[in-house]
């Protein structure tokens, strides 16, 4: 098989998403938010329930359960942030489903910036996504994923930054999932990275 | 076109052949489920077996706060069990045989949680890992992995043997008889799909101890259980074993009957075996609520039962592998990773002092320690679990255990490396002081995933580890030591039986709306491998136990007598007096007044057991019938007080009464007229509310009614200890499936009408 094929046969992987400096996003204050959007159905797919995990750290905080992935308040690594863990989608190319990640985080993330229970006060950072496979039989950590995955990654994010003067750093090392940070030194929206990561199709 | 790389591919040289086998064959089951060639039942009945359970809302309903919701799963109309749709989320419970577990396992446990989970581990109160958010079509490759480190989940539910639990401290505990490790671990390995256990009406839960005084093994709440004792035989000491049957907690909870006082070694598991197939044999099999081996005890009485199981023995033809492990039994003795140093009197960091006070005990072997990983709630991430099979590698090797307090432990920890543990555990979020203090609290999942579960469990103890962690240190020390216990329903996976302080949750209808409860169980006892088991003192809205907790330890505080232990302090008090402390507390402010009270714990949505209203004309009715219930709760209560008073004959007939007038109260609802006479009133209620089925609980149907039932048919009779105290178990039960009755009976009328402001008391008495 090829790399290629390999990495668009990969379908499990979280995106994730970091809040501001000097941001904090209390998980408490997202169960309701969670909740609602339940009720709302404000995010693509089906949403479950939400499982509270505030007590916990280096991880998921509190999580938003759907069929198909699951959206988390996560501060896995140290980090605080966003992550939507890709679980099950259809076949087709491994990049649309990274975009398609990308815009349900980043929707998440635009949504609770305007979240009145979190008054304003958080804001994310829409030029930093870590992307990390979550699939060790096809992606086990190592060289071997990184030349797998990485093309795609490049791929992803050469539309959502089309200047490309990006930095992409990888974390194969670490015993937990290898890492694909893509980091652009200008500040962007949530709003802009969902507008990017919809705007061009895939060929 | 080449074959996708699979787990079955790449782990086929390192799974055993036999679970191989039998991972392909539920994968199988699962294809045939698909294809509409196996039934729903027998399919739910093999994957329990295998460990695959079901978790709330897979019946593809939801209740969003708004009202129920339909979950959309792409199902198709394909499901996993009865009511049980097949894309619907589960739970995967993983069998720990004894809690032991090696770093390679965990690392294993941390990869399955992230790609199949929600990425947390969850620590069971029976040594067990569970996964939650899990869907079966992951799980053959989950449980490939899991082989592939030697781990089954094989009869980790269903009608089996369930996993085999023991002392985390066996083989390094400072008063143990014995280590019990290498005869749990051949019970488990002979047990384990034995044909003499594959016929069981309901499952069947072994544990083994190390000695008699601590807690550890919990051997009197199981269904067997083992106590290690040696005998000096013709001037040679030999190993054996005190035996324990027919114990365990569930709705109605049992103390295990003494079966033997010495069980040569030898006899361990042809004994085990032969018990597997009297029970097998005359165990119900129909009715699931009598069919625990606890009934089978009770029914034929203990001498009777041990009458047969050695008669059984007698048949059985000899198996080598009852005494194979017996002859390494000494070899199996774990080493530490690293020889002990003297302590250095090195500087150790902020807080280590403390958590080493409750976090380390002292190895009989000089030089070491068990180090206990407190988890909240049983909880660990994956980067945490990680993190954790990387430290156990650098200290102490292949000897962690998970334990059913719902913690870890690292055994054969080096005194001289406690220092620089704590700042390895601490960095990975992992060092929290107050392992076995009131701040270490066990909690079943409860309404977070249980599909049983009434109240949220997790939720009210993850508020209380909270409100005691501000205490942290400076607590009274005859209150650090108490233990704190909450499960989210009766069944009590929880354990609150045998906690100091124990809660259950309940439902209360007040105003026509739900409002979250939960039972205050007193005088459980922990210490003696659960030695005594609560009882409940009286039903508290969740959002108020917290303030019960203050009182209750305040006044422990200020009126124990000398070194009286909480137990002897409650049972002397009387519950009469713990009752009326904590009556103000029954009340619940109007729905207007603080809507907070109406929802519970970490679950903004308002509380339900279900869509539900009242209106006026219902309303009268209900409230007779709440009446009536109330004083029913009093007369439970009061049958505990003769209890206690032991008048066992009073606190049958209160019992007894109890559920009459809980009955009378719902009959009431369609039949004003109903009359004191007993008979009338049993008449009246299996006609309205059994045989319509009315009366019959989601998952348990009629058994509460058969409570009933039973008492009424039997006649007057000197009563024992044990026969009254089942009986008040019993009528509480029937009591909380009145009150689970009487709300569905609301649900069917209107919709809530706000109420004025006012304060409502669920049970006033």
């Amino acid at each position: 098989m090829k790399m290629g094929q390999a990495a668009d046969e990969l379908h499990r992987f979280g995106v994730k998403i970091f809040v501001g400096p000097d941001v904090e996003l209390d998980g408490r204050a997202c169960i309701p938010i969670f909740h609602r959007w339940i009720q709302t159905k404000a995010l693509d797919g089906l949403l479950i329930d939400v499982a509270d995990y505030t007590h916990l750290v280096n991880g998921p905080k509190v999580v938003l359960v759907g069929h198909e992935g699951n959206l988390s308040v996560d501060d896995g690594g140290g980090r605080l942030g966003l992550m939507y863990t890709l679980k099950r989608a259809p076949a087709g190319l491994l990049a649309d489903r990274l975009l398609g990640v990308v815009r349900t985080v980043a929707t998440a993330g635009q949504l609770l910036e305007s979240a009145a229970e979190l008054g304003g006060r958080v804001t994310f950072l829409g030029n930093e996504l870590a992307f990390m496979p979550n699939d060790r039989l096809l992606a086990p950590s190592g060289q071997v994923s990184d030349e797998m995955t990485r093309p795609t990654i490049r791929t992803v994010a050469n539309r959502l930054f089309p200047d490309h003067s990006y930095g992409l750093s990888v974390d194969a090392v670490s015993r937990n999932s290898i890492t694909f940070t893509v980091t652009h030194p200008d500040p962007l929206s949530t709003a802009t990275l969902i507008e990017r990561a919809s705007s061009q199709p895939s060929s | 076109m080449k074959d996708k790389l699979s787990w079955k591919q790449v782990l086929a040289e390192r799974m055993p052949t036999d679970l191989a086998e039998e991972i392909e064959t539920f994968e199988s089951q699962i294809a045939l489920r698909r294809q509409g060639k196996i039934g729903e039942k027998v399919f739910a009945e093999t994957r329990l077996r295998r460990g695959v359970y079901g978790q709330r809302y897979d019946n593809g309903q939801r209740n969003d706060g708004t009202g129920a919701k339909a979950l959309e799963f792409p199902s198709n109309g394909l499901t996993k069990g009865p009511d049980t749709v097949w894309d619907a989320p589960g739970m995967m419970r993983i069998k720990i045989p004894f809690g032991g577990l090696t770093p390679d396992q965990m690392d294993v446990l941390a990869d399955l949680a992230e790609e199949y989970s929600d990425e947390v581990c969850h620590i069971t109160t029976r040594q067990d890992v569970q996964l939650h958010y899990v869907h079966i079509d992951d799980t053959p490759d989950l449980m490939r992995r899991l082989a592939g480190v030697g781990i089954t989940t094989r009869e980790a539910c269903g009608n089996a043997v369930r996993n085999v639990t023991a002392c985390p401290l066996s083989g390094v505990c400072r008063d143990e008889t014995f280590d019990v490790t290498p005869h749990a671990k051949a019970c488990m390995r002979f047990l384990l799909g034995h044909p003499d256990t594959q016929d069981f009406g309901r499952k069947f839960k072994v544990a083994f101890s190390g000695c008699s005084e601590h807690a550890c093994g919990l051997v009197s709440m199981h269904d067997l259980g083992f106590i290690a004792k040696t005998r000096v035989v013709n001037g040679i000491e030999r190993r054996g074993f005190e035996t324990y049957v027919g114990g365990g907690l569930g709705a109605v909870p049992h103390q295990a009957k003494l079966f033997d006082t010495f069980l040569p070694e030898a006899e361990l598991l042809p004994i085990a075996q032969s018990m597997a197939r009297v029970f097998a044999r005359l165990g119900e099999k129909k009715n699931r609520a009598r069919a625990r081996i606890k009934f089978l005890v009770a029914q034929l009485g203990i001498e009777e039962f041990k009458r047969l199981v050695l008669k059984e023995r007698l048949m059985l033809s000899p198996d080598p592998r009852w005494t194979a492990h017996l002859a390494s039994v000494d070899e199996l003795i774990e080493t530490p990773l690293k020889p002990a140093p003297p302590l250095a009197g090195d500087a150790v960091p902020d807080g280590f002092e403390r958590w080493r006070r409750t976090n380390a005990y002292r190895q009989r072997q000089s030089g070491y320690a068990v180090a206990t990983i407190a988890l909240p709630l049983g909880d660990l991430t994956a980067r945490q679990m990680r993190t954790l099979a990387d430290i156990a590698r650098r200290y102490v090797g292949d000897t962690v255990r998970t334990t059913v307090e719902q913690n870890i432990v690292l055994r054969w920890v080096r005194e001289a490396d406690l220092a620089e543990l704590y700042r390895d555990l601490s960095a990975a979020g992992l060092g929290a002081a107050g392992a076995g203090t009131i701040a270490d609290i066990t909690a079943c999942p409860g309404t977070d995933t249980c599909k049983l579960g009434i109240a949220s469990s997790r939720g009210l103890a993850a508020q209380l580890q909270t409100t005691l962690s501000v205490h942290d240190g400076d607590l009274d020390p005859g209150i650090e030591g108490l233990r704190i216990k909450t499960s989210g329903c009766f069944n009590s996976c929880g354990q609150h039986h045998i906690a100091d302080l124990g809660f259950y949750g309940v439902s209360r209808t007040i105003d026509g709306y739900n409002v979250p409860h939960f039972q205050v169980v007193l005088g459980g006892q922990w210490v003696q491998n659960a030695g005594a088991y609560g009882l409940a003192v009286v039903a508290i809205p969740s959002k108020r136990i917290p303030e019960a907790i203050r009182r209750i330890t305040d006044m422990f505080v200020k009126e124990r007598r000398s070194e009286e232990s909480f137990q002897a302090f409650t049972e002397r008090l009387g519950k009469r007096a713990l009752r009326e402390m904590l009556a103000d507390l029954t009340s619940v402010p109007s729905h207007e007044q603080d809507p907070a009270y109406y929802s519970d714990w970490g679950d903004p949505r308002e509380f339900t057991l279900g869509d539900m209203g009242v209106g006026e004309c219902a309303g009268e009715i209900v409230s007779l019938t709440e009446f009536d219930l109330a004083a029913a709760e009093a007369q439970v209560f009061e049958a505990q007080i003769e209890l206690e008073s032991e008048h066992y004959d009073n606190a049958d007939e209160l019992a007894y009464k109890a559920m009459l007038l809980a009955a009378k109260g719902l009959i009431k609802t369609e039949f004003i007229d109903i009359t004191d006479d007993p008979g009338q009133i049993v008449s009246e209620f299996k006609k309205r509310f059994f045989d319509t089925q009315l009366f019959f609980d989601k998952y348990a149907g009629g058994k509460f009614a058969m409570y009933l039932f039973r008492r009424h048919k039997t006649s007057a009779q000197a009563t024992t200890a044990e026969a009254a105290r089942q009986l008040i178990e019993e009528a509480q039960l029937f009591l909380e499936a009145s009150h689970a009755c009487q709300a569905r009976l609301a649900a069917r009328s209107v919709p809530p009408v706000p109420s004025a402001p006012s304060t409502k008391t669920a049970s006033p008495q």
